[in-house]
């Protein structure tokens, strides 16, 4: 209490290094900090290591070095059903018992606020009740998981997720594997929680526009470390585009939200810039850049 | 059309008729599976060199004095025992298969494949043969001590690092369980004088020797163990999620996969120290209890306690009197092991190919 600053995050990562193997660290040194009420979007190329950040961030791996601290404690050293209290963590590709009905599911989510001598309450009903409401999933309660589709499935595990009641949500690609309809089915119950439920929100994003479309902030992560960290406009430019991801191409505007677009023209990646497809749209890749890498 | 104040109401009776149905076809299960048990428990007092019939088998249980003294001698003192002793053996293993199955997200997981019931084996062939003071009680408890080690092995060769397959898991089983059975069949072998039979009980799995005092022995072990898997049930049910959700949730991961693990070991070893090893009861009967109740373990615990007892009351009466009249002598007795395997067996592989096994 002492230290209580006006805005403290609520989730922070101190100069962390993670690895899987001794001496290979996927995250190296990296600091980060979530202020409450954000919608944080973690972009950056396959092997970067921003799903490894996300999972020391939800405490699911150790830290070799530094800490993750959740309101100001560290998070490896709070008690489990503390941390599910206050953050929840959505895997990528979670999977259930095939017999599970959607309110099965989500009645775990209670799990770290239940005691085995007292199992519900009629704050658990009401938590159960909000997080199907809020999901649109009232209708399904009585569903089996494998009779759902995939977005109404992805549905079903954030409304897991809602009923632990946390201040902070974390995804893991929780668009990856759905059709276009569903993918925004899914960001708009995000946007919609963060701006309600002033809940919280970090997510790894395959989809540099839908982020930059749904997020306060862009984190871009480039082996292992910060690139650039800002609104989308700041973190998705071209040349963020081709130094991390080595795609060039331009950035236009989206006409609804107003939020930046990137729009692809070629792989960079291990190319020396010759073979490249004509025509180029105006303001395309400077070559002689193109040339240095 | 409907308003969303309908839409609710519709929704919430559907629920609600839906949750009656699911109580109610679980209360039948278990209810169908307790006349199961009580019939197998009447017919198997019955049954024998003497045949008895059921009237006076229930009236020896309710009141000893008002049958024949010998009907009495015989329905309380020669068969009870064993029957109880096969209930209880049948209790452990199937709530022993439905944690270990759950401790490896797998439905092909039991504590005969896992190396517990291997590991609680040995060490009761070791204590009960080998050392001549050991005292009798502490049996089972060796053989907790074994099986939780053997457990402990198989699951160390199976961690990569990050988490254990099945398949490494499966595989380390099968070997330490061959491993650890010869080594009990070498001390068996070399110990016993006593004559074939207890030295196949060992190894096949049989009741020849079950009389109150191993009833006694096992009962304190199978209620606590019992009572333990009710309490961590809802700790399963979490972790059935896979470790990244249930984490998430605020589960202590690995603390409950060794408080699982430990549990089954009390189970499956406790058995062991008095019926040796009896194959397929704990990999059969969370199986089917998972088809009947579905996969929500306090159902599923108290459905393979009930199923398990059922079935090795059967498989017990199908060893000492159906098998050896079908064979034409009725003086032989069969290992129930051999009749769980010959009979669970088939029925197993019957279940992996009826539907896609799943988890």
């Amino acid at each position: 209490m002492k230290n209580k600053q006006r805005s403290q995050p609520i989730l922070a990562a101190d100069r962390l290094t993670l690895e899987y193997r001794r001496g290979h660290p996927v995250v190296c040194d990296l600091s980060l900090a979530v202020e409450p009420g954000e919608i944080v979007a973690l972009v950056g190329p396959n092997g970067s290591g921003k799903s490894t950040l996300l999972r020391a961030l939800a405490r699911l791996m150790r830290p070799q070095r530094g800490s993750v601290m959740l309101n100001g404690q560290a998070i490896h050293r709070l008690n489990p059903r503390k941390v599910a209290q206050q953050l929840a963590i959505l895997p990528q590709n979670p999977a259930a018992p095939e017999d599970l009905t959607v309110r099965d599911l989500v009645a775990r989510g209670r799990f770290a606020r239940q005691a085995w001598w007292r199992p519900s309450t009629t704050r658990d009903r009401d938590a159960i009740g909000w997080a199907l409401e809020m999901t649109g999933l009232v209708d399904f309660a009585p569903r089996r998981l494998s009779t759902l589709s995939g977005g109404e499935r992805q549905r079903a595990w954030i409304a897991l997720a809602l009923a632990q009641e946390p201040r902070i949500l974390l995804l893991d690609e929780p668009t990856t594997f759905l059709d276009i309809s569903h993918q925004l089915e899914v960001m708009t119950l995000l946007q919609t929680l963060n701006r309600e439920g002033d809940l919280s929100i970090v997510m790894v994003l395959h989809d540099l526009n839908q982020a930059a479309r749904f997020s306060h902030r862009l984190v871009a992560i480039h082996t292992g470390q910060v690139y650039a960290a800002g609104t989308p406009d700041d973190v998705l430019t071209e040349t963020m585009m081709r130094e991390v991801f080595q795609v060039e191409g331009t950035i236009g505007r989206d006409p609804f939200a107003g939020t930046p677009v990137f729009t692809p023209l070629q792989s960079v990646r291990g190319q020396n810039g010759s073979g490249r497809p004509d025509p180029a749209p105006a303001g395309g890749p400077p070559v002689e850049e193109l040339a240095r890498l | 059309m409907h308003t969303p104040a309908q839409l609710v109401a519709t929704s919430s009776v559907q629920f609600a008729s839906q949750a009656r149905w699911r109580l109610a076809s679980r209360t039948l299960v278990g209810v169908l599976s307790f006349a199961l048990l009580a019939a197998g428990i009447v017919y198997s007092l019955g049954s024998g060199s003497v045949n008895i019939p059921s009237s006076d088998v229930i009236a020896a249980l309710r009141d000893r004095a008002s049958v024949a003294r010998m009907t009495g001698v015989i329905v309380h003192e020669v068969r009870l025992p064993r029957v109880l002793i096969g209930a209880v053996v049948g209790m452990n293993l199937g709530v022993a298969g439905t944690l270990l199955q759950g401790v490896v997200r797998s439905p092909l997981a039991d504590p005969y494949i896992l190396g517990v019931s291997a590991g609680g084996g040995l060490a009761a062939a070791i204590t009960s043969l080998m050392i001549p003071d050991f005292p009798p009680g502490a049996v089972p408890l060796a053989a907790f001590v074994g099986a939780l080690i053997g457990a402990l092995i198989v699951y160390a060769i199976a961690w990569d690092g990050s988490g254990v397959t099945t398949v490494r898991l499966a595989l380390a089983g099968v070997a330490l369980t061959a491993m650890l059975s010869a080594f009990t069949t070498t001390v068996v072998v070399m110990t016993v004088e006593v004559g074939a039979q207890t030295v196949f009980q060992w190894l096949v799995g049989g009741l020849y020797t079950a009389g109150w005092t191993q009833y006694h022995l096992i009962v304190p072990y199978a209620a606590v163990g019992f009572l333990l898997a009710m309490l961590l049930a809802g700790r399963a049910n979490i972790l059935a999620l896979g470790d990244d959700v249930a984490q998430g949730l605020g589960l202590r991961v690995e603390q409950t996969r060794f408080l699982m693990s430990a549990v089954a070991a009390i189970l499956a070893g406790s058995s062991v120290a008095v019926a040796g090893l009896v194959a397929f009861v704990g990999l059969l009967v969370p199986n089917i209890a998972r088809r009947l109740v579905g996969s929500d373990f306090r159902f599923l615990i108290p459905t393979s306690m009930l199923l398990g007892s059922a079935l090795m009351v059967w498989a017990d009466a199908a060893a000492r009197v159906i098998f050896p009249t079908l064979l034409g002598n009725a003086n032989i007795e069969i290992p129930v092991g051999i009749v769980t395997a010959v009979v669970g067996g088939p029925l197993f592989l019957w279940l992996v190919r009826a539907r896609r096994t799943q988890w």
